[in-house]
């Protein structure tokens, strides 16, 4: 009897004494009404082993005794002819979770009864009230609320984290390779400027040494042998020196380095609009210019693998978040780059209006992606690239941002000839019209329709 | 064969026209200086011509820097090979370490007196290198093999405290070698001061200390002792400072494959017998001055050492 003691049941039992099956009906009623019992709707029936065998509820007891006579009638007779025999009976050694879904999925409305606890052994050890029950209820909901209250916010918030993992795999990437970008205009800059001081220093002693010379000639004073020695100083000067021709050269190594200084300051730029901070989602915006911001971002990733080859029709500006899509794009091109094992690689970027929306398509020559993981491209973690260089994050974060932008992506691939990504924009912030695109668009990814295959290789 | 009298060639590899311009002006008073951005080409020049020094951008579309370093090396085995790159690719520097054999590795920016001082000395050991060649060539009676008969076999040193370590070294080594297995720095010099040891095996750390400052002050001591570096430590600044001042044979990971240890252990053999057998080779190891002082007090020990046992001059 140790451990049902402690059960958290016990809170929920009251030992209110029985009523014995042979009780008559008056004695019942006098029972009920004399006092001590008004929390109770009913009380229960035991045997002679005190096993009880059923319920008489005060609304049963009322029901009967509103009948005229009935009293007179039915008063000396013993209870249980007018008990309800089937009560619910939890027993004390159960466990609460069990007496719970006993007592809420057998109970019925309106309330009328309490329910009987019976020990272990099956004798009667109280009655129980459905209150409670639904009071314990409430409680281990709210419990079980708070719980996955927390549960969804660590999700949450590991989500977040994770996302911003990706992105800064992705920016580490990024940076690395715009530092291969600068270090080479930076290289040949650093080195004809200081090939431009070492000149301007020979310069510098040559019209040095022609200005004596020049200082010489006019002076009255000077002896010829000076003179010669002077012209000679020039000569040997002038011998790994060629003032007219290394002078030309000058102009090409300031020239090389204009265009390097040019070059890195375009690649900041770039960076610069890549990354910057949104003024609001509702920007009117441009596509053509983040094309070409992730084809600058993205330059090393492509240069050596692909062509580019540009088509692009006139679209007018829709209502995006720029830094977002230019994450898209950079990551749908540099997945075009990565699919491409040959060395005719080739990236064509178009852009168009169909209907309310602004596409914009980028297809690749590259190896096609199979119908197994064409269903789950989109889908987070699903990555087919080895451990380390993908985690599979990047096309289910541009999914979700061009959802959230009321647009769709879509994909049409062929194995061996290459895949084609079509991103539509609508032209309306979505918010504006009633009928949303994304409540036109089916929210799963499906195969993009089109009449134009993608592109053959080497067509 | 380079006439002294004629200014060497020096070959400049890179896509970007822009650094194939500023190198050619700065190097032109100095070499006989030719440029191509396509790997083909400059692997087809070395074998055509005789040159001296060449520098290679690493990333480049037609080949990559390492697989031109690495044709250049097959058709010109006395070229100076030097990778320039910009970029942190930790496989390119281990690549242009195993397969290149590379002289250098420099990095864009690079600075200019720096690389005036490095083509420079790649130019002195290459001159070394083809006049010796050109003598043996006329002598004609130079057999590698007659001298090789002659020279003990060398031994190889591990010098690593991981027993696994010399396990891997143990499997990889010939019968005819021997072995020895030095637990810290100061077994090292000990053993390298009564032994004839031709390779070492080290990793750059031990615990704490870094084997780096001794791996390069003994190649200035032991210019032919032949370093393979046995690691798991994946630092590319680290490899980058050990290729240009520790002169490092091969870069092994830990724990590694046994199938291409054994061939480096070979390679490192074989190019210990070339090193004893014609010493200018040894001006390919001739290392940079580093510019930050290399623990200065270590690489003083390891001098102390050897000009007591009288072997450094």
């Amino acid at each position: 009897m140790s451990s049902p003691m402690s059960s958290p049941l016990r809170a929920l039992l009251d030992p209110v004494p029985p009523l014995m099956a042979d009780m008559t009906l008056t004695a019942v009623t006098d029972r009920f009404q004399s006092g001590g019992f008004e929390r109770m709707l009913s009380l229960a029936i035991v045997d002679e082993d005190q096993r009880p065998i059923g319920l008489m509820s005060r609304h049963a007891l009322m029901e009967l005794l509103l009948n005229k006579y009935s009293r007179d009638l039915y008063g000396k007779r013993p209870i249980h002819l007018f008990m309800n025999p089937m009560p619910i009976v939890v027993s004390l050694a159960e466990s609460t979770t069990k007496v719970i879904s006993t007592v809420t999925s057998q109970i019925r409305t309106p309330i009328i009864e309490d329910f009987v606890f019976v020990e272990a052994d099956g004798r009667y050890a109280g009655l129980g009230y459905v209150a409670d029950v639904l009071k314990l209820v409430e409680q281990r909901l709210g419990q079980r609320n708070h719980a996955l209250a927390q549960a969804n916010l660590e999700i949450k918030s590991s989500q977040a984290h994770l996302v911003q993992s990706e992105k800064m795999a992705a920016l580490g990437q990024m940076v690395a390779g715009v530092a291969h970008e600068i270090n080479t205009p930076l290289g040949y800059v650093g080195n004809n400027v200081q090939m431009a001081e070492e000149m301007l220093s020979q310069i510098h002693t040559l019209v040095a040494a022609y200005d004596g010379l020049f200082e010489g000639l006019l002076s009255e004073a000077s002896d010829p042998a000076d003179i010669e020695q002077r012209i000679q100083t020039i000569s040997e000067i002038r011998q790994d020196f060629d003032a007219v021709s290394d002078l030309a050269d000058l102009n090409e190594l300031f020239s090389d380095a204009r265009f390097g200084l040019k070059q890195i300051s375009d690649i900041v730029l770039s960076l610069k609009n890549f990354s910057r901070v949104d003024r609001s989602a509702t920007d009117e915006v441009d596509l053509v210019e983040n094309i070409e911001t992730a084809l600058t971002v993205g330059h090393h990733h492509l240069k050596n693998k692909v062509t580019i080859e540009k088509r692009f029709e006139p679209i007018p500006r829709v209502p995006c978040s720029p830094s977002q899509i230019n994450q898209v794009l950079l990551n749908i091109m540099t997945n075009a780059a990565q699919a491409i094992e040959h060395d005719q690689g080739k990236l064509l970027l178009r852009t168009y209006t169909r209907g309310e929306f602004v596409c914009i398509s980028i297809e690749d020559n590259g190896s096609g992606i199979s119908d197994e993981h064409v269903a789950r491209i989109f889908e987070p973690f699903y990555t087919t690239k080895k451990v380390g260089e993908g985690t599979g994050l990047g096309l289910s974060i541009s999914y979700r941002i061009i959802k959230d932008h009321g647009g769709d992506i879509r994909l049409a691939t062929k194995a061996g000839v290459g895949t084609r990504f079509e991103i539509s924009l609508p032209m309306q912030s979505p918010g504006t019209s009633l009928d949303t695109p994304s409540a036109r668009m089916p929210l799963t990814p499906e195969a993009l329709v089109t009449d134009e295959p993608v592109m053959a290789r080497s067509a | 064969m380079i006439d002294p009298n004629i200014k060497p060639t020096l070959l400049l590899v890179d896509d970007e026209a822009r650094i194939t311009r500023s190198l050619k002006m700065l190097f032109r008073n100095e070499f006989n200086v030719l440029t191509t951005d396509n790997g083909h080409e400059a692997i087809k020049m070395a074998q055509t011509q005789p040159v001296a020094v060449v520098i290679s951008d690493q990333r480049m579309p037609i080949m990559p820097g390492v697989d031109v370093l690495r044709g250049i090396r097959e058709v010109s085995p006395h070229t100076m090979r030097l990778l320039l790159t910009g970029y942190a690719d930790l496989a390119a520097v281990i690549g242009s370490v195993n397969e290149g054999e590379i002289f250098r590795f420099l990095q864009k920016p690079w600075d200019t007196e720096q690389i005036r001082a490095d083509v420079r000395a790649a130019a002195h050991v290459a001159e070394i290198n083809f006049m010796a060649a050109a003598r043996r060539a006329q002598s004609g009676a130079d057999s590698l093999t007659a001298q090789a008969t002659a020279i003990d076999a060398p031994g190889i040193m591990v010098l690593d405290r991981d027993p696994a370590a010399y396990e891997l070294v143990k499997r990889a080594t010939p019968p005819n070698n021997r072995l020895h297995w030095a637990r810290d720095m100061d077994e090292a010099l000990a053993l390298l001061s009564t032994e004839n040891i031709g390779v070492m095996v080290t990793d750059v750390q031990d615990g704490q200390a870094s084997h780096v400052g001794a791996i390069k002050a003994l190649k200035q001591t032991h210019p032919q002792l032949v370093t393979i570096v046995l690691t798991q430590l994946r630092d590319y600044e680290l490899l980058v400072e050990l290729i240009n001042q520790g002169q490092v044979f091969r870069f092994h990971p830990k724990p590694g494959h046994v199938g291409t240890f054994v061939k480096n252990v070979q390679s490192a053999l074989d190019y210990h017998q070339v090193l004893q057998t014609q010493p200018e080779m040894q001006k390919r190891h001739s290392v940079a001055k580093s510019v930050k002082p290399v623990l200065a007090g270590l690489s003083d020990r390891v001098m102390g050492y050897f000009r007591r046992f009288g072997v450094n001059n």
